[in-house]
């Protein structure tokens, strides 16, 4: 067979980042433990989405926030390498400075050019402490903060939902509202799979067109509360 | 573009010799014979859209002239999203009409001096009539399109979510490239991402210094179905003082987004150039189908389409062709 013209092929690197709340209220009615229970269910899935389409090379990274941000996993695994820690309490709810973190990620020295869009999921279950606003703007600044695929996970009535809104940036699609531990399961497994096959997809999107999403997002999944432990 | 009515607008004594067919078509290569551009094409559907049972969107279309060394080169991708479901008729009305523009109507301009009298006036004309017509023939054909098979897409369409001017013409989102090659200049048009490359006689491998589009990004790019898209259409004027370059390469970005970085992209041209110099153009022809499907399998797993014309009287096995 002569050889196949052209250097080093590749697959296309698709960056899933986790910015998750660890704030003291998220210890309240066990909500940590379930976001962590929820992830660790999703990943097995997560890795079958990815498995399915060998043209994205999916790595996953993973911030958290409270008192200050850091990374809860810094370096990028791909995923069928990735597992998670779980998160662990203290401190305020410091969100700007997460989205700070992960904004300096998605600088285009540092991201390839020929990469697939971000999908930077938010979660939370309260107010910011910081200033959110400026953390907002560094990372819309960045062109691969524009064009990440955004979306925002509302744990119970008294996440600030103004700001989660301001950080998908997409009047029409709205937080993810989970009331209990089995919707959470829903929304994480629903990001981490249906959502990762859609953006992983080639399919080119016309500029000018003012789509809802950066990339057409597949359906919602519906999470009605229908179990009496609510948040 | 069938063979009736070739002759069309061009000057006396000019015959069009090779065509293609109007759509790409998968794993099939194809090779002109015994031209003064050696045109070969081909188009692999990506593997991710044999995953989802999707088609190829891209389509691809070239005409080349047997006495004298004219080509007129044109690829489009159709965006192939679940709001362009027609992106594979606009893939095929944007080679349609940009190849008769120029074929009919600019190389008739170049080929009998009256472009060459005024070159810069004649750039001026060009920068702001071409984008301008491809436009409007381009959404004229979509909208006959939308028109006449309006019963079939009907019932088979969801309703398009984005907010656009033209959600008929969103329908049959496209991308472009093409180029005109004569003896006296080149042409290089780009609109929407996809990549054209150079090969010179000493296997430097260059790109057309066409403006640089910010906007195509992230999967993102300009299209024939975004609003003033006559915008987003960049032209390149390139008046061959001494030599032409050996080899004109066109491509959808799923051939650039199927490597690690430019350089092994790039060296895809260099590489066939070198094929084709060993192994004639009808070789060449015949692998690159399969070379295609191969790139995307293991690289960006969307369709690939290329259109290459390389120059004959540079190419040492070409009369054994």
């Amino acid at each position: 067979m002569p050889k196949l013209p052209g250097g080093e092929l590749a697959r296309r690197p698709l960056h899933f980042i986790w910015i998750a709340d660890c704030s003291g209220s998220m210890g309240v009615s066990g909500k940590i433990q379930a976001l962590n229970n929820a992830i660790r269910e999703a990943l097995p899935h997560m890795q079958q989405a990815a498995a399915d389409n060998p043209n994205a090379e999916v790595m996953v990274r993973a911030v958290k926030f409270s008192s200050g941000a850091s990374w809860h996993v810094a370096r990028t695994v791909p995923v069928e390498q990735f597992r998670w820690d779980d998160l662990e309490v203290n401190g305020v709810t410091d969100m700007g400075k997460a989205l700070q973190l992960v904004a300096e990620q998605l600088d285009p020295s540092v991201m390839p050019e020929r990469a697939l869009p971000p999908v930077l999921v938010l979660i939370s279950d309260g107010h910011p402490t910081d200033d959110v606003s400026a953390g907002l703007q560094t990372l819309m600044a960045q062109p691969w903060g524009k064009k990440a695929v955004r979306i925002a996970i509302a744990i119970g009535d008294d996440a600030d939902r103004g700001v989660l809104q301001r950080f998908i940036g997409h009047p029409e699609l709205e937080p993810l509202q989970a009331h209990n531990a089995e919707s959470l399961v829903k929304f994480i497994k629903w990001v981490s799979t249906a959502v990762l096959r859609s953006v992983s997809s080639p399919a080119s999107q016309a500029v000018n067109a003012d789509q809802r999403t950066n990339v057409p997002l597949p359906p919602i999944p519906d999470a009605k509360v229908e179990v009496d432990d609510v948040w | 573009m069938s063979g009736d009515g070739c002759n069309k607008g061009l000057p006396p004594g000019m015959m069009p010799a090779q065509e293609s067919r109007e759509h790409a078509r998968a794993n099939q290569g194809r090779a002109n014979q015994a031209c003064a551009w050696q045109v070969i094409s081909a188009s692999a559907p990506g593997a991710s859209h044999g995953r989802d049972d999707a088609l190829n969107q891209d389509a691809l279309n070239w005409w080349s002239s047997e006495a004298d060394a004219l080509a007129a080169l044109c690829v489009a991708d159709g965006h192939g999203g679940s709001e362009y479901t027609r992106s594979r008729i606009g893939a095929l009305y944007a080679v349609k009409n940009m190849q008769s523009l120029l074929v009919y109507e600019v190389l008739p301009q170049i080929v009998d001096g009256s472009a060459l009298e005024d070159p810069l006036q004649f750039k001026r004309h060009l920068d702001q009539w071409l984008p301008n017509q491809l436009v409007r023939r381009w959404l004229q054909s979509v909208h006959w399109n939308a028109n006449y098979y309006a019963h079939r897409y009907a019932d088979a369409e969801e309703e398009i979510s984005a907010q656009t001017d033209d959600p008929v013409a969103l329908r049959y989102g496209s991308t472009l490239l093409a180029a005109l090659l004569t003896p006296s200049l080149h042409l290089y048009v780009q609109l929407g991402d996809g990549d054209i490359l150079t090969v010179s006689e000493e296997g430097q491998v260059a790109r057309p210094p066409l403006p640089t589009d910010r906007r195509l990004f992230a999967n993102g790019t300009t299209s024939l179905c975004s609003s003033d898209a006559w915008r987003f259409v960049r032209i390149h004027f390139q008046p061959i003082v001494e030599k032409p370059p050996a080899l004109v390469m066109l491509a959808t970005d799923g051939y650039a987004n199927s490597f690690v970085d430019n350089a092994a992209f790039e060296q895809v041209a260099k590489d066939l150039y070198t094929a084709i110099q060993q192994d004639g153009p009808a070789v060449v022809a015949d692998r690159l189908p399969d070379w295609l499907r191969e790139t995307s399998d293991n690289g960006s797993g969307d369709d690939i389409s290329v259109v290459i014309a390389a120059e004959m009287s540079r190419l040492s096995n070409c009369s054994d062709q």
